[in-house]
């Protein structure tokens, strides 16, 4: 057990510790300015939903991305199959129709997970990146739109001599379309 | 972000308060990313210097965080998320130091996010013809350490060590 004098010399080690470590972390409790005015209220839970929702907007844009790339590729590979040389065979044809529609899919659920986010705080005025990728994007569904009217139009004309025209024309819009697209993820990215 | 001024107090400085010039003064935070680098200025900053006669100093500078500026919203804007504006709404830098104009070394506290940290932060103090001290100085501060969750683009987050600048003047307050 401890005797008196022990106790003493650990007191002393232990003023001595603490004024080492004052010297060490200087107190920094003084006020010189006065207190500032309370800040505007926030809902710190929309915010914690707003940041969920756009990191899933980032997750399913990335995918979005890959689909749209995919189906733009199988689009002109069938483009050049039905109506650029040789015999039609329309081996990819299914294949476009498939990422066509996983295309539009993807972007209605992108779309909408962006449009759900709440907004609890003000917005900075100006045209910003944000506002290009909105602009982008709101470009990109009006092609996908026609697209989509253009695509089912073509495959009903099958046999008619105006087919390989509205082919054309769905080629077209959909490079247009994917442009779009591109934009709007770059100037999110870099 | 944070406010980081650091008061040199040298012989030549004499005893007494000093305001910070806000037209005068900034801010400058810089975080990085794989992909690019944000960089965001405050011209709104507040503060004021004690000199004592012992020739030590102590400051307290302050700055909202919805003040800082990048030129682009987005980011602004997703910082005031990461940074839980509506809780902690300022950065509060506090500290003390020996008198001396030139290089410096002060011993600093950042608050941030609502967590006191110390930081050692080197100055570099001017003493200026109308009697203003201009004040320069740079250090890092680890986001991780001040509780705040990071951002990400594309699943990478920017870099833990976010870069602050002060650029700052005072004048003798009344």
């Amino acid at each position: 057990m401890f005797d008196l004098r022990s106790w003493v010399l650990l007191a002393g080690l232990l003023a001595l510790t603490r004024a080492a470590a004052a010297q060490q972390n200087p107190p920094l409790d003084f006020e010189l300015l006065e207190k500032p005015p309370p800040a505007p209220k926030v809902d710190e839970a929309a915010v914690r939903r707003r940041r969920t929702l756009l990191l899933l907007h980032q997750g399913a844009g990335i995918g979005l991305y890959a689909v749209a790339l995919a189906n733009t590729v199988v689009g002109q590979l069938n483009y050049s199959d039905r109506f650029a040389s040789g015999p039609s065979t329309g081996r990819y044809q299914l294949a476009h129709q498939i990422t066509g529609y996983g295309t539009l899919g993807a972007f209605a659920v992108t779309g909408l997970l962006a449009v759900f986010a709440p907004n609890p705080l003000p917005k900075t005025a100006g045209f910003d990146r944000v506002a290009l990728h909105e602009v982008s994007m709101a470009t990109a569904a009006a092609g996908m739109a026609a697209e989509a009217v253009l695509g089912i139009w073509t495959s009903q004309r099958e046999g008619y001599l105006n087919q390989p025209d509205m082919a054309a024309a769905h080629l077209v819009v959909g490079y247009v379309t994917f442009a779009a697209l591109t934009l709007g993820v770059g100037v999110i990215v870099f | 972000m944070i406010a980081a001024l650091v008061l040199l107090l040298a012989a030549d400085v004499a005893p007494g308060s000093y305001a910070v010039d806000p037209s005068s003064s900034t801010l400058r935070y810089v975080v990085t990313h794989k992909l690019h680098e944000v960089d965001a200025t405050s011209k709104e900053v507040e503060g004021r210097a004690v000199v004592r006669p012992d020739g030590s100093a102590i400051t307290e500078i302050r700055a909202q965080v919805a003040s800082f500026r990048s030129g682009d919203g987005n980011r602004d804007e997703h910082m005031l998320e990461t940074m839980n504006v509506g809780s902690y709404p300022y950065v509060i830098f506090k500290g003390l130091a020996h008198a001396g104009t030139g290089a410096v070394q002060m011993q600093g506290q950042v608050e941030l996010h609502g967590v006191k940290k110390q930081y050692p932060v080197p100055v570099m103090v001017e003493a200026q013809p109308d009697g203003s001290l201009h004040v320069k100085g740079a250090f890092d501060v680890s986001l991780d350490a001040h509780g705040i969750e990071r951002p990400s683009l594309l699943f990478v987050k920017i870099d833990d060590a976010c870069h602050i600048e002060v650029d700052l003047v005072l004048r003798g307050a009344k």
